[in-house]
């Protein structure tokens, strides 16, 4: 504390709390587990050091190396349809309803369900036996029989309730954005006579583009680490069709007991967290450091 | 005129179209937690029913373990939320109103960290609470729920702080208040909206939470989420009236403080995600 200036003990004593938690929690755990992925190690027994056997280990397997392919898969179809979804509902919902607010609230409710209740009722929909898409496929001819046994449907389904799951997200960044332009700029443009199409993309487009570029990125790296939806649902089967990295890091560390081989998996998650996070958090370090006095 | 006609139409459409999508699986869960445990199965489903409390009963009487966990639940969201919200408005005021090289690094450290994946720390993490005797207890979870929330309600914070001049307190302060009194009488009321939103991010994540409360409770911390997902892993036909009523109690309580503070949440979000 001497070293510090008088003036600086406070703030800093004002931080301590977060930064001993998240140090303890966050920060060494993660070092903690680069150590471990070069480690053989499991419960009961120390670590012990087998250099890079474990990252050999997962790239010589092929359900690993499917893994990365689903979950890129996984996390370019979620975050599209979340940001048409979400784009979508916040431009419509700008145009403003009559009982606006129980719109808003109806469209975003999926913000409020837990990842296991959206699967009870997502299951409960395509029940073969009694659900309501069930039925009104039916008339189309096709039948819901299968669609959790063949690995493609399964995982379009783990996409879809991921997509109802998340979309209120994107909508309530975007809406929240629409609906702070300031009136005169599209007054201006509606008397230079612009056209729906040209106000969009030359006044809603520029005014929300920041929100755009943080929602997409917040929700590229939260998919890419999806888990509960996808485990409370198929496991990852049906013959391994939907299992992303984290089921993957999920049964080695906690079925197969092999806690280095998981903390290896846990570093390439990391590390790709780390390469879609980087230029958000270049923007950021620089926007934060530069902050002075007012 | 007529375009304009058209065009009401066509967005009303699209707006019906948009709430069906995100209410009926909602509608179909608490809709049928109402009906006769028979009447669950008609095949096509009842839209219009006689509604009833009977799968109340048997969920009472079948699974006292749900109940057992919602109160868990509901001591681990309150005591993880009312935690976030203390030591959060604690640093963010430091953050806001003290601007020099350390505690700027420290703010951006804070977010950078909000990236980590949680599931890739439970490797680590398992062996060492195991050793601790920790796992299974209601602590393990508040401290794994408070750290990973605990940053992005930070954050929001300091974007509420940021927006109070700071002229105010040093106005009070030099009437005579120290800068404790000073925050705690002129800024603290002024942020309670940054406060009540950071309270709805960290009750719905808290509430809702599954992969964490999965991993590290077995029996005596287990919460709500997770003995839903063991009636669905266990389920029997006679089993979806108890399932629905207990995803029923599990999700509309949070659905109605969702709507009910939608506004604040709103602003919570975009003061997460955008400024600063």
């Amino acid at each position: 504390m001497r070293l510090l200036k008088k003036e600086e003990r406070l703030p800093i004593l004002l931080v301590t709390p977060v930064v001993l938690i998240l140090t303890g929690v966050l920060f060494l755990p993660s070092l903690w587990s680069i150590f471990l992925s070069f480690q053989h190690y499991t419960f009961g027994y120390p670590p012990e050091f087998v250099g890079v056997s474990n990252y050999i280990e997962i790239l010589s397997d092929k359900m690993f190396l499917n893994a990365i392919f689903l979950n890129f898969a996984f996390v370019v179809l979620d975050v599209l349809f979340e940001f048409l979804l979400g784009l979508g509902a916040a431009l419509l919902l700008s145009r403003r309803f009559p009982f606006q607010k129980i719109w808003v609230a109806l469209i975003i409710a999926p913000f409020a369900v837990s990842p296991v209740v959206s699967i009870v009722a997502w299951k409960n929909l395509i029940s073969p036996q009694f659900g309501f898409i069930t039925y009104l496929v039916s008339f189309f001819g096709v039948s819901t029989d299968k669609w959790l046994m063949d690995p493609v449907t399964a995982f379009i389904i783990c996409v879809i309730i991921n997509v109802w799951r998340e979309f209120p997200f994107t909508t309530m960044i975007l809406y929240a954005a629409i609906t702070t332009i300031p009136p005169d700029r599209i007054e201006a443009a509606l008397i230079d006579g612009a056209s729906k199409f040209q106000r969009f993309r030359y006044i809603t487009m520029p005014s929300i583009w920041t929100s755009v570029v943080v929602a997409l990125t917040f929700r590229t790296i939260f998919a890419f680490r999806t888990f509960d939806v996808i485990w409370i649902l198929t496991q990852g089967g049906p013959l391994g069709g939907t299992t992303i990295l984290s089921v993957y890091l999920y049964l080695q560390s906690f079925k197969f007991l092999k806690l280095g081989v998981g903390a290896a998996v846990g570093v390439v998650v990391l590390f790709f967290t780390f390469l879609i996070s980087a230029p958000y958090l270049r923007i950021l370090y620089k926007q934060i450091m530069a902050r002075g006095y007012k | 005129m007529k375009f304009k006609c058209f065009e009401d139409i066509a967005s009303w459409i699209l707006l019906i179209l948009l709430v069906l999508w995100s209410m009926v699986p909602i509608y179909f869960v608490v809709s049928s937690a109402f009906k006769d445990p028979k009447e669950i199965f008609n095949y096509p489903p009842k839209l219009i029913f006689e509604p009833t409390l009977k799968n109340f009963v048997t969920l009472y009487n079948d699974w006292p373990k749900f109940f057992y966990a919602l109160q868990n639940s509901f001591i681990i969201t309150f005591t993880s939320t009312a935690i976030i919200i203390a030591i959060s408005t604690l640093a963010a005021y430091a953050f806001s109103r003290f601007r020099f090289k350390i505690i700027n690094f420290t703010a951006f450290i804070l977010i950078a960290v909000r990236m980590f994946p949680p599931i890739v720390i439970t490797v680590p993490l398992y062996p060492i609470f195991s050793q601790l005797h920790l796992l299974d207890t209601h602590f393990i979870l508040i401290l794994l729920y408070v750290s990973f929330y605990v940053s992005l309600s930070t954050w929001v914070m300091m974007s509420f702080i940021d927006e109070i001049p700071i002229d105010l307190e040093e106005a009070a302060m030099v009437d005579g208040a120290t800068r404790l009194q000073a925050f705690v009488k002129v800024t603290l009321p002024l942020i309670t909206p940054g406060m009540v939103s950071i309270a709805i991010l960290a009750t719905v994540f808290c509430w809702n939470e599954f992969t964490f409360a999965y991993i590290f409770s077995v029996t005596r911390a287990v919460t709500a989420p997770i003995t839903l997902s063991e009636m669905l892993g266990g389920l029997y036909g006679a089993e979806w009236g108890s399932l629905f009523t207990a995803s029923t109690i599990q999700l509309v309580p949070m659905l109605l403080f969702v709507w009910a503070v939608q506004k604040y949440l709103i602003r919570g979000l975009t003061m997460g995600a955008i400024k600063g």
